[in-house]
């Protein structure tokens, strides 16, 4: 890759060196300490994949142990040492695992790799703006998530083991040291690597509601901007307003942990032995655990919903069905996320009243995703649906959102969530609705951007192989899991073999365990195909899926500042597919009806849309920062260099 | 000629917008703790403690910082070296003043007993309230050095309206977190 981008890099040295100022870059300054947003979206997409496949072999050992608790593997003893001892899984690791996949798999893939990526890429790209606000606080960003990843790695290399109370690390068992291995140093580790990647989301977050709110080009009114960047603008404020508070908790719980304060622990004994610590409370752990826990199901899922709906609307080429009801039930879904956290809670024996209160709100929550449904299947509806890979993962997004999502209704009523909590169904919920579903729009959005990373398109054949194996194979593994749950069957034990009423359901266990061995190993298909066409894919053309964003007007070789002349000025939405009366069924945002008039002819693959942006006057974001109205020195200009007087 | 599309954009410089929203989420910090302090206060093992009159001095020192530092920038504006050096050299000093005094007020406190570890909870969230906006400060004060040395060697001129802006915004903001703390700890020892 690197020679390739270099040549193309030189190419367009060579063409625009009159106007545009080139770095001489190194490794390090092109690859390592980037500040260009687009390079960032590739650290983070990658890195995010990496760790998210690391998490998914994680669940493929603790499946062999659900389906075989009986039998040794000798390779396991190979890869854990003694965590495997003659091939039989430790029930600490067995936990440790458990909580290494949910951690892994909930923040750093579906938090920090869907939003890292797709907020990097887009939002300075589909708005018409040179970069990120600040593309220092943009690199730094990605620096803090490598940091977090490598020191969350770090915890299975440490003698008692990675944190190991679950994703969500309740006390009393994650704050005592002596309650379980997992809760050593892992726990400690686990903290900071929680806390370098909540520093490292919310200065991500902060660039992203800046860019909005500050860097769009003339004409990207806010009612004009793509669904997939008010859905991200909005996911940077859920995290900006529910990270923290989760960070209040971690350092309460690290104090515990480690400084024998008492925030969370009260009437403790172990092994016979009364623990010191009184008056502690555990509800407020889960308050504030939850305050953010709710919130971040939208924060994973939101941006998987915007995707979708770019994926949707320029394969079915038509407008996106009512836009504006999208963007609201956008933000009315975040608002009701931050009213809903107590139902996780149901049976953590807080007040029952407070239960009806939070079950009223949370079925709430169904009226905007409702809507979103009905406007996703309206877009299809007598559409020209191209069926190529990111469509079809994009409408395996819904289909999971779907499916997931009506099961929520059961866990989200107190009366029906008491006997449901802590079992399979839970599992098999909280997997369809915002694992699978936000997976699927993550590699739906990969496989749509991927020419506009890496110029260059990705296989279609092996993309349909992986969709279907992956599609299949996934509900193969989650649905059993409601009968299970339905059985009574509870979430982490380590076996199933000790009581009848989960005895029972072993040869399940054995089905879903070689669904998701099969599932897993389809993954594979995705990463030979993704690092081979990164390299040999076909050469792409400007604008492969023939979209109107923005994002396709730049060209695609490594440019810091992303178009080499004007920035493109934006006459209109971001959804004209099958305009009436228009020459082709798609007109980019940056089409002027002028333009159409003059006889552009912008659907050629040889057009080269710099020609249509650099007639028109500068934008808007083209001019310096002005100096706002409020600046202490409005009299002087700002580029005098000294002029306070020497004394 | 764009005015009427672009006029929804804010009118603040992007890095002045990204230090709001930062300041935004050390609130949301700082309401997770004090609601955790809210929901604890009333449980049985809570015990209610004087809070050391060297914190009210405290207090004063820092509100006295915002005053100089508001002072610096007067002379920034009127473009007097003079005013901002001895003004920003003044917040410095003040801050670093501040800081000695709640080391003074922590020794206070572990004079009479009253640790961090144990299971007296307001003097647990006493501690962790005034830890953490000591660890704030420190990096206020990093910036402030920072800019007294620039004003010192009279590299400030018109182009560093921005980071002293920034610089202020922070040092103020973090002047009324004291407040808002300090004020919240002592209604909740009265109430």
């Amino acid at each position: 890759m690197a020679t390739q981008s270099v040549a193309a890099a030189a190419v367009t040295t060579a063409h625009h060196e009159h106007e545009h100022h080139h770095h001489h870059e190194s490794f390090w300054t092109k690859y390592i300490f980037s500040q260009d947003h687009k390079m960032i979206a590739k650290q983070f997409l990658i890195t995010g994949f990496t760790v998210g496949f690391i998490g998914i072999l994680l669940s493929a050992i603790f499946r062999l142990q659900l389906a075989y608790p009986d039998t040794n593997f000798p390779f396991l003893q190979t890869i854990l040492g003694k965590w495997a001892p003659e091939g039989r899984l430790d029930p600490n690791f067995y936990m440790a695992l458990v909580t290494m996949h949910g951690t892994i798999l909930v923040f750093w893939l579906l938090t920090g790799g869907l939003s890292g990526t797709f907020a990097n890429l887009l939002i300075p790209l589909q708005l018409g703006a040179r970069d990120m606000a600040s593309p220092f606080i943009n690199m730094l960003s990605f620096h803090f998530f490598f940091w977090g990843t490598v020191v969350l790695m770090a915890s299975f290399f440490v003698e008692t083991g990675p944190a190991a109370a679950g994703w969500t690390v309740y006390p009393p068992l994650s704050a005592l040291p002596q309650g379980m291995p997992g809760s050593g140093l892992g726990m400690i580790l686990w903290i900071v690597a929680l806390v370098l990647f909540v520093v490292g989301v919310l200065m991500g977050g902060l660039n992203y509601i800046t860019t909005v709110l500050n860097m769009r080009t003339q004409g990207m009114s806010p009612m004009r901007m793509p669904l997939v960047v008010w859905s991200l603008f909005t996911v940077a404020v859920l995290g900006l307003l529910s990270f923290p508070p989760a960070v209040a908790a971690f350092f309460l719980l690290l104090f515990d942990h480690s400084l024998g304060t008492s925030f969370y622990l009260s009437d403790i004994y172990i092994a016979g032995q009364a623990l010191p610590q009184q008056g502690g409370n555990v509800l407020l752990y889960l308050h504030l655990f939850w305050f953010l826990g709710h919130p971040e199901v939208y924060i994973v899922l939101l941006p998987a919903l915007g995707i979708t709906s770019e994926l949707i609307s320029t394969h079915a080429r038509k407008p996106i069905f009512g836009y504006k009801v999208m963007v609201y039930s956008i933000l009315g879904i975040a608002f009701v996320s931050f009213i809903v956290w107590a139902h996780h809670m149901f049976v953590s024996g807080m007040n029952p009243l407070l239960g009806s209160i939070f079950t009223a709100t949370t079925l709430l929550v169904a009226i905007p995703s409702a809507m979103k449904i009905f406007n996703y299947i309206f877009t299809l509806w007598k559409g020209n649906i191209q069926l190529n890979t990111p469509m079809l993962f994009a409408i395996g997004t819904v289909s999971f959102f779907i499916s997931g999502g009506l099961t929520g209704f059961f866990l989200g009523v107190a009366p029906m969530d008491i006997p449901l909590h802590n079992t399979y169904f839970v599992v098999g919920h909280f997997h369809l609705v915002m694992g699978v579903s936000a997976v699927f729009a993550m590699f739906g959005g990969t496989y749509h951007w991927f020419p506009r990373l890496w110029g260059r398109m990705m296989n279609e054949r092996l993309g349909y192989l992986h969709f279907w194996l992956t599609y299949i194979g996934a509900n193969l593994v989650f649905f059993p899991m409601y009968y299970m749950g339905f059985g009574g069957v509870p979430r982490r034990y380590y076996a199933f073999t000790e009581f009848s009423f989960t005895s029972q359901w072993q040869d399940l266990n054995v089905f879903i365990t070689i669904a998701a061995l099969i599932t897993i190993a389809a993954q594979l298909i995705f990463v030979y195909n993704f690092f081979h066409s990164m390299f040999y894919g076909k050469r792409a053309p400007r604008n492969p899926w023939k979209a109107t964003t923005l994002e396709w007007s730049a060209p695609v070789e490594h440019i810091h500042g992303n178009w080499t002349g004007n920035l493109p000025v934006v006459h209109r939405w971001a959804y004209e597919y099958s305009k009436p009366g228009a020459p082709v069924d798609f007109i980019p945002q940056y089409i002027s009806d002028e333009d159409i008039a003059r006889g552009v002819r912008w659907w050629e693959d040889d057009f080269d849309p710099s020609t249509v942006i650099d007639r028109t006057e500068p934008g808007e974001g083209e001019k310096a920062p002005s100096t706002p109205e409020t600046s202490p020195v409005p009299a002087l200009s700002l580029n005098q260099k000294p002029d306070l007087p020497q004394v | 000629m764009a005015s009427s599309v672009t006029r929804d954009k804010i009118r603040l410089h992007p890095k002045e917008l990204m230090l709001w929203l930062y300041l935004a989420t050390t609130a949301m910090l700082f309401a997770g703790f004090s609601s955790a302090y809210l929901v604890q206060r009333f449980s049985e093992y809570w015990k209610s403690f004087p809070v050391p009159f060297i914190f009210w001095i405290n207090t004063v020192v820092l509100l006295l910082s915002s005053v100089s530092l508001y002072w610096a920038q007067q002379g920034f504006r009127n473009q007097n070296p003079w005013q901002l050096q001895i003004g920003l050299m003044a917040t410095l000093s003040l801050g670093v003043i501040f800081l000695a005094g709640q080391v003074a007020g922590w020794q206070v406190l572990v004079r009479q007993g009253l640790f961090l570890a144990g299971n007296h909870k307001a003097i647990s969230y006493f501690y962790v309230f005034t830890g953490l906006h000591a660890a704030h400060l420190v990096a206020g004060l990093i910036v402030m050095g920072y800019w007294t040395y620039k004003a010192l060697r009279y590299q400030v001129s018109s182009q560093s309206w921005l980071g002293l802006r920034l610089a202020s915004i922070f040092w103020h903001g973090l002047d009324v977190l004291w407040v808002y703390l300090i004020v919240f700890l002592q209604l909740n020892q009265i109430l």
